[in-house]
């Protein structure tokens, strides 16, 4: 087990930002933390790096109890923070040397560390640059260079991709899973579905400092009752006709009329068939129709009520 | 040492602001330096004052009178009207306004006394004093030689006078007095040391802590297995050696510019003068480096600091021209009594005492150390609103 916590608890003040949080991470795992914006996910890394005290509860790291002096689990870690950690004054090389520095005394093994870290992140190019002068992605390249440098087994990255564009976001993603497969453990903290689906092998899914569900992806999914999703444009005013007529349908867990397309969300696949054929049967008129697999999102809807991310994200 | 190497590779990217500081620094040191060579403490020069003579009187003895006496004074010429005296007076365009009424050559010479020469001065001006007393000087003379000869004349009574105030004695300008002379350059380079040390300091210790104290770096230099000790301790460190090396750097021109002529008492405390304030500035740094938040308001901070301790405390303006609430405000500002201490080092002699200057130091020293407990404070504060 590299990383344990056992009721873990954490308050500020009258809020509860961790509420008895049990966590296993395993060693060669992409650990997923999902959960909406103040969940408990960064409140949870914190703990666990010990830059945060809390209330109650224990942490092991490495099968060893985790506390701010606990200096030789920290050699073994790495962290990329939400935000940019890197020093405006210093070079894209200077940076990495600085944070591997702080790990690794030698100056020989940093200098080999230094072009390894360059080459990964793909900033070999930009080494005598200044943070100012990169772009944004660029930036969290640097970021997440200066964090795993010193080749640590433990990398936790806390939301990195936030405010990335794409494709630096896809770079991103395919260098955690690189690291991964050269034998580092990973926790990746996010509220986007998608990019926890891709990477993770297990997720926890977190919401008011309690983890709802954990697993990997699939037995998350088949924790829910939806097994699809069927989105069905409608024309005109023939929506309502088409929701009373695949009411009672076997299989139909619920749906809805929305902008003229209803939404159903069935409980077992293969119900497109049953749809379609009312709909014909009703001689109503419909465009295009979807049928998806839920996501993480319905499992984190139907087990608390409500949406991972606000509907602009 | 990664630290301390950071912390120099953090200040030699602001490299140009603090050349900036040291430069103007040094070249306004240098250049009150220079100029004050041609002192006026090494030659006698009597000053003049600026006189009106208003003479009525047509005796060749009057005439002698005045001769003598412009000689002496730099006489000016202004109209004989009431007006014109009140306004010259009032506006100091003369100091002493003399008339010689009529009949005063003859009356002296018949020592009667009926009539007297009157005079219009600046009330209690040392002006008054000095010209009295070439007047006074000048008439027992002349009644001198009128009483013991007989026949002689007016013009043979002034000769003799002028060939008596030829012999002048002989002026020496004492070492003590050229030593307080000399401090004035001196004194000007260690009271602008203060503002310049302060100004290079606290840019330098705000903008190495503002960096050091960025949320997200200090969470990751927290996360690392570098002891939170020896970070501290690194940083503490990268801030003594550059203030020490400032003070150093800045000691050093002192003594060149001076040529080492100087008394070495006088050196070393003004040095160690200068080194307890460039602790207070380190303790003001490490203060304004945990309360500010932004590269842009450090340098509003410095400038308003600095400058505004500057003013107050008489390091630009002398202290005698500051008014008394001023003086007041300024002596809760440190700079205030390393200004009076560099004051009483200037103006020091071989017997006189020191205890002053070292209590002057000691309290910017008390300074120092209020300074980094208030740091202190709200580095705390700060750690706890974090974990809140």
């Amino acid at each position: 087990m590299v990383v344990k916590t056992e009721n873990l608890v954490k308050r500020y003040g009258n809020v509860l930002a961790l509420d008895h949080l049990n966590l296993e991470v395993n060693e060669g795992e992409v650990f997923g933390f999902l959960g909406p914006n103040g969940s408990g996910k960064t409140t949870a890394i914190n703990c666990i790096l010990s830059l945060l005290k809390f209330d109650k509860g224990k942490i092991e790291v490495f099968g060893k109890p985790m506390s701010p002096d606990a200096y030789s689990i920290k050699r073994d870690i790495g962290i990329i923070m939400q935000d940019v950690a890197v020093f405006d004054e210093l070079t894209v090389e200077q940076n990495i040397d600085y944070f591997s520095g702080l790990y690794i005394r030698e100056k020989e093994r940093r200098a080999e560390l230094l072009e390894e870290a360059l080459e990964f992140v793909g900033l070999s190019g930009f080494r005598k640059y200044y943070p100012k002068k990169l772009s944004g992605g660029l930036l969290r390249r640097l970021n997440i260079a200066c964090g795993i440098a010193h080749k640590p087994k433990l990398i936790i990255f806390d939301e990195p991709t936030v405010g990335v564009d794409p494709q630096s976001r896809n770079n991103i993603l395919e260098g955690i899973l690189k690291l991964n497969r050269q034998g580092a453990t990973v926790i990746y903290t996010s509220h986007y579905m998608e990019e926890v689906e891709q990477i993770c092998s297990r997720i926890a899914i977190l919401d008011k400092g309690r983890i709802v569900a954990s697993g990997t992806k699939e037995s998350l999914k088949a924790m829910i009752k939806t097994g699809e999703k069927i989105t069905v444009e409608c024309y005109g005013t023939c929506c309502d006709d088409a929701l009373s007529s695949v009411k009672g349908l076997s299989g139909i867990i619920s749906a809805y009329c929305e902008d003229e397309i209803l939404h159903i969300k069935a409980g077992r696949s293969n119900c497109l068939a049953g749809v379609l054929e009312r709909l014909n049967k009703s001689s109503i008129a419909y465009g295009r129709i979807y049928c998806e697999l839920p996501t993480l999102n319905d499992v984190f809807l139907e087990i608390t009520g409500k949406h991972l991310r606000d509907k602009e994200a | 040492m990664q630290v301390f190497k950071l912390y120099f590779r953090i200040l030699s990217k602001h490299t140009a602001v603090i050349s900036v500081y040291l430069s103007i620094f040094f070249g306004l040191s240098l250049m009150f330096t220079l100029l004050p060579s041609a002192s006026s403490a090494s030659v006698f020069i009597p000053e003049k004052t600026r006189i009106a003579v208003f003479n009525e009187d047509e005796g060749a003895f009057a005439k002698a009178l005045i001769a003598h006496i412009s000689e002496r004074t730099a006489p000016v010429q202004i109209s004989d009207t009431k007006e014109s005296i009140e306004d010259a007076l009032f506006f100091r365009d003369v100091e002493y306004i003399l008339r010689i009424p009529r009949g005063f050559s003859e009356s002296f010479l018949k020592k009667d006394n009926k009539v007297q020469l009157e005079k219009s001065a600046v009330p209690l001006s040392a002006s008054e004093v000095h010209v009295d007393f070439l007047l006074n000087r000048y008439l027992r003379f002349a009644s001198i030689y009128h009483g013991l000869l007989a026949d002689i004349s007016s013009e043979q009574a002034a000769a003799y006078i002028e060939e008596d105030f030829k012999v002048e004695a002989k002026t020496t300008i004492l070492d003590s007095m050229l030593l307080v002379e000399k401090s004035g350059s001196r004194s000007f380079f260690f009271l602008y040391y203060s503002y310049s040390v302060m100004a290079i300091i606290l840019l330098s210790v705000t903008t190495g802590m503002l960096a050091l104290e960025n949320r997200n770096i200090k969470m990751r230099n927290l996360a690392s297995p570098l002891r939170t000790v020896s970070l501290n301790l690194q940083v503490v460190l990268g801030n003594l050696v550059f203030a020490v090396a400032v003070w150093a750097l800045s000691c050093g021109l002192g003594l060149i510019l001076e040529k080492g002529g100087m008394n070495g008492r006088i050196n070393m405390l003004l040095m160690a003068n200068a080194l307890c304030y460039t602790f207070v500035c380190l303790g003001l740094g490490f203060f304004v480096g945990h309360a500010i938040k932004s590269q842009n308001a450090i340098h509003g901070a410095v400038n308003v600091v600095s400058l505004g301790m500057s003013f107050i405390s008489g390091v630009f303006v002398p202290k005698e021209l500051l008014g008394e609430t001023i003086k007041r405000i300024a002596s809760f500002t440190p700079t205030y009594w390393y200004v009076e201490a560099v004051n009483s080092i200037s103006t020091l002699t071989n017997n006189s005492s020191t205890l002053d200057i070292l209590n002057s130091m000691l309290i910017q020293l008390g300074f120092a150390a209020a300074f980094l407990a208030l740091g202190l404070a709200v580095a705390r504060h700060k750690s706890l609103a974090n974990e809140a």
